[in-house]
């Protein structure tokens, strides 16, 4: 009652990038602007053409008001994109080198910032749907691995896993309450014959 | 007083106050919401920094209270820029953002504490140092008091009508008890943040590597100590 049961144990897509706006970025101010004490942080002396690191989403007030620009990460173009996506294709077995919010960053980017972006936004925003697909394939692939006990998900980012917790946190938990009672009838056999069933 | 004045105040306040090693307050709030959210069983209260966050939050808004009467008082004069209008935009959203997640721990900590009220209330009932670290004042008070609008809801509308030997609400009948209990093998995914690696034994004599910064999904009751010294989190 008091949390809605589709957030629990879960995360909306929203959630997470909100969580994205609080990273810090470079921007490159445009105008000065005096210091600022956050409650939590505190934004700096900005002055015109000299590069700070705030909030995401201080940056994003600031761009709104065209008060600054955005230094895009050094990820965030199509030549290491595609680097990366080549990697993709050539390690079957292995996710490449992405940030942990690489899309829900490169998302906000996309349409908040793309005047500050380096290359043409259609071809970056084609090039990120190709490595989200790629990726997704990968790891539908994996979920043959899924088992009772652990498995590890290196390389992927916040939001891909997000996508993947629903369907592994319910299998898991059912092939685990499956294998406890496999051990639990070990000890005691009165009830193999119907255990057998749910093994295979 | 001029508005820089005020601002340069703040600074100062806030600069005594915090000399200790800064911690980023979003990072470590986010850490304790996300935690939380995904953990089976409720997690201790952390009442420092929730002590911390909320004073700060009361002090920011008292100081964005009085700098738009500032601004309101001075709109005439010229010297309210539409800078000084922003950095309160920036400021506001800035308590917004934290009294969000503030909200959500303690939505996440009540829910908990609706779905297993009984198992709590004999946790908390019986030592007295988890009661002091568990939950808040305010929690207990909920939980004793939601306890209480639950029984009475029952004995109201079945439990008087029905005999007696039937209307314990914690029986225990051939060893399944109606108590619902967090399910702490229940699988979680966890990040590791130490930097040396840390081996957990598994069944079958297995072990389990955890290396800094992988992810992870295991059993919950495998890492909860690790969790609770922060070396790992939950995502």
């Amino acid at each position: 009652m008091s949390l809605p049961s589709n957030i629990k144990q879960n995360l909306m897509p929203s959630e997470i990038s909100f969580m994205t706006e609080n990273e810090y970025i470079q921007i490159l101010p445009r105008y000065s602007m005096k210091s600022i004490q956050l409650i939590g942080t505190k934004i700096p002396n900005l002055r015109a053409l000299r590069r700070e690191k705030v909030p995401l989403w201080v940056a994003l007030i600031l761009k709104s008001q065209g008060k600054c620009n955005i230094v895009i990460p050094d990820w965030l173009n199509l030549i290491y994109l595609k680097a990366r996506y080549d990697e993709e294709v050539k390690f079957p077995m292995k996710f490449s080198d992405l940030p942990f919010n690489w899309i829900d960053l490169s998302k906000i980017l996309l349409s908040k910032a793309p005047d500050d972006l380096p290359d043409p936004v259609h071809q970056l925003r084609s090039i990120i749907q190709d490595l989200r697909e790629i990726r997704q394939v990968k790891t539908r692939k994996g979920l043959k691995e899924v088992n009772e006990s652990n498995i590890g998900l290196s390389g992927l980012s916040l939001l891909e896993i997000n996508e993947l917790r629903p369907f592994m946190l319910s299998v898991m938990n059912k092939l685990r309450e499956i294998h406890e009672s496999v051990r639990h009838d070990d000890y005691d056999d009165e009830e193999v014959i119907d255990v057998d069933d749910d093994e295979d | 007083m001029e508005v820089d004045d005020i601002l340069r105040n703040f600074d100062t306040e806030v600069g005594q106050r915090s000399q200790k090693p800064k911690v980023d307050l979003y990072t470590s709030l986010s850490r304790v919401m996300l935690n939380e959210r995904m953990a089976p069983e409720i997690l201790p209260y952390q009442k420092d920094l929730l002590d911390e966050v909320l004073s700060r939050i009361t002090n920011q808004q008292q100081l964005l209270l009085d700098s738009h009467e500032y601004g309101d008082v001075n709109i005439d004069s010229g010297i309210i820029t539409s800078d000084y209008k922003l950095q309160l935009m920036i400021m506001e959203t800035d308590i917004e953002r934290l009294s969000y997640l503030v909200r959500l721990y303690l939505r996440v900590r009540l829910s908990k504490l609706e779905t297993f009220t009984i198992h709590y209330i004999r946790l908390t009932g019986e030592r007295d140092d988890t009661k002091a670290t568990l939950l808040s004042d305010e929690e207990q008070e909920y939980l004793t008091k939601y306890m209480g609008l639950l029984q009475s809801l029952y004995n109201n509308s079945i439990l008087k009508k029905i005999p007696r030997e039937l209307t314990y609400l914690d029986e225990v009948e051939s060893d399944i008890s109606m108590v619902t209990t967090p399910d702490v093998d229940e699988m979680v995914f966890i990040k590791v943040l130490r930097d040396e690696t840390i081996t957990i034994p598994l069944e079958d004599e297995d072990e389990l590597q955890l290396e800094k910064d992988a992810v992870f999904v295991v059993k919950y009751g495998l890492i909860s100590g690790y969790l609770n010294i922060g070396d790992v989190i939950l995502i």
